[in-house]
């Protein structure tokens, strides 16, 4: 059960938030040409799901280490430095994180005191909110894991996970 | 002018704007992603200048990406990926190559004629790369060009992704800005065909130079068969970007909602033609999600950067120290040119957009140059950065596809940077290109 979840938790959401904003948007344009109407919710729908994408798609990215970084320095040093710098990175991008997650939180919770609710669905602006601490908590986590990871190789003596490429997934095919 | 006011007012910069700068370009050195270093370089400068609240990094992570128009960036990435799984990419190709084959560089043009095609209907530049580059490399080797140099091609060609409508570059553009994507997408549609005819031309240069290509020559009415031929098996390839363009230029649809049109069509030519099964959905989600994921953050952590620069009055003294050297307008377009340039070899294009955009762009106000033709020419030169090093994305790609080293890549890729630069001093000293399909109010 864990283990699924640690490995299909961004994937899950992905699917779900992608397929949302696509169909909904589709919908909306569709009703908009033939019909000549269109809802107060659609654009509402498009644009959380969205966010949630976004901030769980960093999380995802952070997993395979896809994130952009420039990594000339690392055909220079030694795998043991190289790792070593990995770790660093991750450190910084905890951190950064960290700060991201607690000041995201209390917007959530000003939110959901005050009870705001959307423009058009009226539903609790909290609920979409959370997209970022959501997202962000998912974020340490991963790093917290990779940096695990990386310890773990650099004791056993193994190269660090180098992480897969952005297009890695068409390459399989 | 408000600007002629401000540019009175000289800014000191103290600690407050180097030691961001310095922790920025140390952690991008040392290899801590993008979105990261910025996110550092924002919160020590929020820190220090004690002008704004630290709350403003988490309200800009929610607030900051809440915009309609950015809902346009997953739809048109997954339009890329979609087109790749599909197979049209590949009609893409056979009609290129008929066009082309009459030229002595026959393949190599239809590579960059491709790269073309794929432009006019995904928004990014690294999903041009990898597709256009899985399918030409190894033909392209086998038509005579060096390993390198067809890498270098393709890396130059995918350039045209962000600088031929749709592009995600200019959705951002004009959220920093505040300028409608559907006014840039049109703007942007004659520059960019010229930086895809430039790069033609330097194929064709290089290729004479070097003699690496030669095919047969063709007859004529051999010719109009064979396009003919292509053009009759693969037209439904070209129903998708039709839809985005004339939705487009019509203005019956906003760029987010022609990425979805464009998206569920091609899905649909997908499953017509019975190369997509449901099964590859998740997987092509997934890694578009990731491009998504990637791309983002970084716009989410450039915005409260770009404020606490404005608060600092970062771009007013900037405009002061320009307009104080030089008084010359050409010299002061020549001059952004350059640090765009710069910007683009060492750094991505998003953060360069977020953070530069608002720093320029009042510059190019006070010497009177059109605002759309400034964000063209901005896109444009940052666009060659994909294929300059140490940081050019295109070039990562191709070198991760072929396992060839960036170096030998880059260094093939000289010729076409030079003649891209040239369209862009072009696009820079004369606004007819940028402004002409526009309406009038724009000019």
């Amino acid at each position: 059960m864990w283990s699924a979840l640690d490995k299909n938790v961004e994937r899950w959401a992905l699917l779900v938030f992608y397929t949302m904003l696509v169909v909904t948007m589709a919908v909306e344009v569709i009703r908009r040409e033939l019909f000549a109407y269109s809802s107060v919710w659609g654009e509402e729908i498009v644009r959380y799901s969205f966010i949630y994408l976004a901030w769980i798609g960093a999380s995802a990215a952070v997993k395979d280490r896809a994130h952009i970084r420039i990594d000339v320095l690392y055909n220079f040093v030694s795998p043991r430095i190289k790792a070593g710098l990995y770790l660093i990175s991750d450190f910084i991008m905890l951190l950064v994180s960290m700060l991201a997650f607690y000041y995201s939180i209390e917007s959530v919770w000003i939110a959901f005191k005050f009870e705001s609710v959307t423009h058009g669905l009226r539903i609790s602006l909290a609920l979409f909110l959370a997209a970022v601490p959501v997202g962000f908590g998912l974020v340490c986590i991963r790093i917290v894991q990779s940096m695990l990871r990386d310890i773990r190789d650099i004791r056993r003596g193994e190269a660090v996970y180098e992480g897969g490429t952005l297009f890695e997934s068409e390459d399989k095919k | 002018m408000n600007y002629l006011m401000l540019a009175e007012q000289t800014v000191e910069l103290g600690w407050s704007f180097y030691l961001p700068l310095i922790l920025f370009v140390l952690f991008v050195a040392i290899g801590v992603p993008v979105w990261a270093s910025i996110g550092v370089a924002a919160i020590t400068m929020l820190i220090m200048s004690g002008d704004l609240p630290l709350s403003l990094v988490g309200e800009s992570l929610f607030d900051g990406i809440d915009h309609f128009a950015l809902t346009a960036v997953p739809l048109f990435i997954l339009t890329g990926d979609v087109l790749v799984r599909t197979g049209l990419s590949k009609k893409f190709l056979d009609v290129a190559e008929a066009l082309t084959c009459w030229t002595r560089g026959g393949f190599g043009s239809a590579t960059v004629l491709v790269c073309g095609m794929f432009s006019a209907i995904s928004g990014s530049d690294a999903a041009g790369a990898a597709a256009v580059g899985r399918m030409t490399i190894n033909r392209l080797v086998e038509s005579g060009y060096p390993r390198p140099y067809a890498c270098a091609l393709v890396a130059a060609g995918a350039c045209t992704g962000i600088l031929i409508p749709p592009s995600i570059a200019y959705i951002i553009i004009g959220l920093v800005l505040g300028i409608s994507a559907s006014t840039l997408f049109q703007a942007a549609v004659i520059p960019g065909v010229l930086i895809l005819l430039s790069i033609l031309a330097t194929n064709t240069v290089m290729n004479r130079l070097n003699n690496w290509e030669n095919s047969d020559r063709l007859t004529g009415r051999e010719w109009a068969a064979n396009v003919g031929k292509s053009i009759k098996n693969g037209w439904y390839a070209f129903i998708v970007p039709v839809i985005i363009f004339t939705g487009i230029f019509s203005g019956s649809l906003t760029p987010t909602e022609a990425g979805a049109i464009a998206v569920v069509v091609t899905i649909i030519l997908g499953f017509i033609l019975g190369t997509l099964k449901l099964s590859d959905f998740p997987n092509m989600l997934i890694s578009s999600a990731k491009v998504n994921g990637v791309i983002i953050p970084i716009i989410a952590f450039s915005l409260p950067l770009a404020q606490a620069l404005a608060i600092m009055g970062v771009p007013q003294g900037f405009v002061y120290a320009v307009t104080s050297m030089t008084e010359s307008p050409e010299m002061i377009i020549f001059l952004m040119i350059c640090i765009l340039v710069v910007a683009g070899c060492v750094m991505e294009t998003t953060p360069n957009i977020v953070i530069l955009a608002p720093l320029l762009h009042p510059l190019a106000m006070e010497i009177g140059m059109n605002e759309i033709q400034f964000c063209v020419m901005m896109i444009t030169t940052l666009g060659v950065g994909f294929i300059t090093p140490p940081l050019g994305l295109n070039l990562f790609v191709v070198a991760g596809l072929t396992g060839e080293s960036i170096l030998k890549i880059s260094y093939r890729a000289i010729p076409f940077v030079l003649f891209m630069l040239g369209v862009t001093l072009l696009i820079g000293y004369v606004p007819e290109l940028s402004t002409s399909l526009l309406p009038d109010i724009y000019k």
